[in-house]
């Protein structure tokens, strides 16, 4: 009875934790930043590079975002712009041409949050005037959090571009290790009206939820729901993901199976020891005519007996425990799946059933007789 | 006497003993596979999460901004600095050598084909660095971004004149495999002696990512050198490199540390300590982590480190349960004897003796053919699941052997104290 219970409380506690820890992981993954890019289609002889979009995809987007449960994009501009320090210093190059990018920095952020901020700007979004500059960007321009630059995009050609472009205060200093450290962040709205560019975007970047199969449908209803746009799978991402979270499956179902199996081991010895205790009681039985198989008919139904209260009682120690350990070790709260209730009680009540099937056949050998005489 | 009291019991019922010893023997295998696999699982699912790519950067310390938009840079060729390719052979000199699991350098090349501008990337396909006496070590984007999806064939990695070309771009130019691609050097190459490099490529293959790789053409590195004029030089490199998940301890300030602490660190895969470490034997570049990969590798790392802790747990508990309760029930079904060894005159301390020696020799048996069930299991489970056998582990053999003695003895000493209990008269008449 006390290792069927905690077999039950094992199996339920893995049960319980085996879909959040499924949907934690996937979680994290997430954290490796878009696994879909949606792009301006490319038509043949136009150069990939510098194509716009309309800006309409993201309401398109937001209103299917409410199907697609869990997404979260931001949209892009991407324009080489020339910056330079305010004020300026002598010891510098005079401006730098760089990529400014115009996005919703905060949806950026939720993104990608292995970035690393510098500067009081927290979780907020862009202002109006405010730009933030990547790592490299502020070491070659002795930028700092609270500094300025001015910002201005370099039309085409080198004609000089206006006479007096904008100030931009530098929010903080974003550090990724990737191209985003050589680039500037403004706000979407005032990149689109220096660059002349109103209501257009180069890309959006996108993160779908779920696993494999889950994103590879999404892909397709974007595509078909987003005409004359590209929406392309980070292969990277959506195919490590897979192959990662499978592995994993794979090690906790071939572990659980063997935790089961000892289980079974477990609930075998003790039936063993039960029947044994029992040899005089079915010599009784057997001296009154019981048949072996009702004998053995019994002693399966109290296993079975056992397994129903154990995996009952199991399955509320293993729903505390799992409760308790989703809370310290994957920082997850943790509701009441309630469909896994049947499921431990028939695996415990079958499980109890299976490891009796062998030691009931030692109720064939009892010899009334010899029991019942004493020795 | 006592002994030969046990010899015998042990060799007598022979059925019977086998049988406690299988429990034994399959209870301490179980742990043994899940300790086992749990060890080791950091390792593995580390080396699976490095298909998501390099997870440090390299670039030249002096470097200019890089003007790159969809793929394609629009600086000249001779702005912003370089490393040397022959620097990169120092990456295979540090301390954490063995952790390095791939590197390839880059060097893009901006140039003119179909009157577009376009970025040749020149790097290491599947360079082979091996060195006469060490090991085969082969290097390059093919290991280094195994999720690159190539269609046709990766090119060689001596100068020949071949190619791949992104997806997109492939595309919008219209190339096939096959085909081949009439490119020069763009103008305004200041640095480059020849500024009229031209070269024909020919299509080896189609790669897809979904990154910008998607709209570039990737060539053998020797070749963009030559192209560019940059014989020996590029432009950065990526590094994938297993780490161990950042900890406190590896984000405090390494200018703060103490001698002790800093060894400490230094002697830590963490993702900056081999940054650190790239920077010592390279200067002239700087090793910066790929924080997105890094970052969410470590958690990731962590959260499955958990989880295998779980399930060890769980069946170290359930595995315990199962053989003091196979102890228990043999235990119990000796009363009689017990009775016996009582009537003729032994005391209880004997008794006990000879029982607990007993279980001794089962679990010191059953713990060493357990361990090796279980290393067996995990190594068959570990090529199941990960592909490769899962690496066996010394330090599990007396964990494992203390674990199956303390089972096997407080398993029989519960029910052993009962039987004692019980006067040897009832039990013998009673049974």
């Amino acid at each position: 009875m006390g290792s069927l219970l905690v077999g039950a409380a094992v199996a339920a506690a893995l049960l319980n934790l085996y879909g959040d820890v499924r949907r934690k992981m996937t979680q994290e993954f997430r954290a490796y930043g878009a696994n879909v890019i949606l792009a301006p289609a490319v038509a043949p002889g136009t150069s990939p590079g510098a194509t716009v979009m309309d800006e309409q995809v993201v309401n398109q987007l937001k209103s299917g975002a409410r199907r697609l449960k869990g997404l979260t994009f931001a949209p892009v501009l991407h324009v080489v712009a020339r910056v330079k320090p305010v004020p300026s210093d002598p010891r510098l190059p005079e401006f730098q041409n760089l990529v400014a990018v115009g996005t919703d920095f905060a949806a950026l952020r939720s993104l990608y949050p292995g970035w690393r901020i510098q500067g009081a700007m927290g979780n907020a979004a862009l202002g109006l005037g405010e730009c933030v500059v990547g790592a490299h960007v502020a070491t070659r321009l002795h930028l700092a959090p609270g500094g300025s630059v001015e910002l201005a995009v370099a039309g085409g050609g080198p004609e000089p571009i206006s006479a007096s472009p904008p100030e931009f205060r530098v929010a903080g200093i974003l550090s990724t290790g990737g191209a985003e450290d050589d680039r500037v962040f403004l706000d979407l709205g005032s990149l689109q009206r220096l660059a002349g560019l109103e209501g257009k975007i180069s890309l959006v970047e996108l993160s779908l939820p779920g696993e494999g199969a889950e994103i590879e449908r999404g892909v397709q209803v974007l595509a078909r729901t987003l005409p004359g746009v590209e929406v392309r799978p980070v292969h990277q991402i959506v195919e490590s993901q897979g192959r990662v979270l499978e592995t994993i499956r794979g090690l906790a179902v071939s572990l659980t199976a063997l935790i089961l199996a000892i289980i079974g081991l477990c609930v075998m010895a003790t039936m063993t020891a039960i029947v044994l205790e029992r040899r005089k009681d079915i010599g009784v039985m057997k001296a009154l005519g019981a048949s072996d198989q009702l004998v053995m008919g019994l002693f399966l139904s109290e296993g079975a007996g056992l397994g129903l209260a154990g995996g009952v009682a199991g399955f509320a120690l293993g729903a505390l425990l799992a409760r308790e350990l989703a809370r310290r070790l994957f920082d997850v709260s943790l509701g009441l799946s309630w469909w896994t209730l049947p499921l431990v009680v028939l695996m415990s009540v079958l499980l109890a059933g299976a490891a009796t099937l062998l030691p009931v056949r030692i109720v064939r050998g009892v010899e009334p007789a010899v029991v019942l005489k004493g020795e | 006497m006592l002994t030969r009291i046990v010899g015998r019991s042990l060799t007598r019922r022979r059925r019977r003993k086998l049988l406690t010893l299988l429990a034994v023997t399959l209870g301490i295998a179980v742990t043994t596979a899940v300790s086992t696999i749990a060890l080791d699982v950091g390792d593995r699912v580390g080396r699976e999460l490095r298909s998501f790519g390099a997870n440090i950067a390299l670039t030249p310390v002096a470097d200019s901004l890089p003007v790159s938009l969809g793929g394609t840079d629009y600086r000249p060729i001779g702005a912003g600095a370089y490393l040397a390719e022959s620097d990169l052979l120092k990456l295979r000199k540090i301390f954490w050598r063995n952790n390095i699991m791939a590197f390839a350098p880059f060097l893009d090349v901006p140039v003119q084909a179909q009157g577009r501008r376009l970025t040749l990337v020149g790097t290491w396909f599947d360079q082979d660095l091996s060195t006469g006496k060490s090991e085969a070590f082969h290097t390059g984007v093919k290991s280094l971004h195994p999720s690159w999806k190539v269609e046709g064939q990766w090119p060689t990695d001596d100068d020949a004149a071949e190619c791949l070309v992104g997806r997109r771009l492939a595309r919008s130019l219209g190339i096939q495999i096959r085909s081949s691609l009439a490119l020069r050097v763009a103008p305004g190459s200041n640095s480059a002696p020849q500024s009229t490099a031209a070269a024909v490529l020919a299509v080896r293959g189609i790669v897809e990512t979904g990154g910008d790789e998607d709209d570039q053409i990737f060539a053998p590195l020797a070749l963009a050198q030559k192209l560019a004029g940059l014989e020996g030089r590029v432009r950065r490199a990526e590094v994938s490199a297993l780490t161990k998940p950042e900890d406190a301890f590896a984000r405090s300030d390494v200018t703060k540390m103490s001698a002790e602490e800093f060894d400490r660190w230094y002697c830590t895969p963490y993702v900056s300590a081999i940054c650190y470490q790239i920077q010592q034997v390279i200067p002239a570049a700087e090793a910066k982590p790929i924080y997105r990969v890094a970052e969410t590798e470590g958690r990731i790392l962590n959260r499955v480190g958990a989880l295998m802790a779980l399930l060890a747990a769980a069946a170290m508990v359930t595995s315990t349960l199962a053989v003091a309760s196979m102890m228990f029930a043999t235990v119990l079904e000796r009363r009689a004897e017990i009775g016996l060894f009582k009537s003729l005159g032994a005391t209880d301390a004997r008794v006990a003796t000879i029982f607990l020696l007993e279980a001794f020799v089962v679990g010191l048996l059953g713990g060493l053919a357990g361990y090796f069930a279980g290393s067996l299991m995990a190594q068959r489970l570990g090529v199941v699941v990960f592909g490769v056998p899962a690496q066996i582990n010394w330090v599990i053999l007396p964990a494992a052997l203390v674990l199956a003695l303390v089972v096997t003895l407080a398993g029989s000493a519960l029910p052993l104290a009962r039987g004692l209990k019980l006067s040897p008269v009832a039990v013998l008449r009673d049974e």
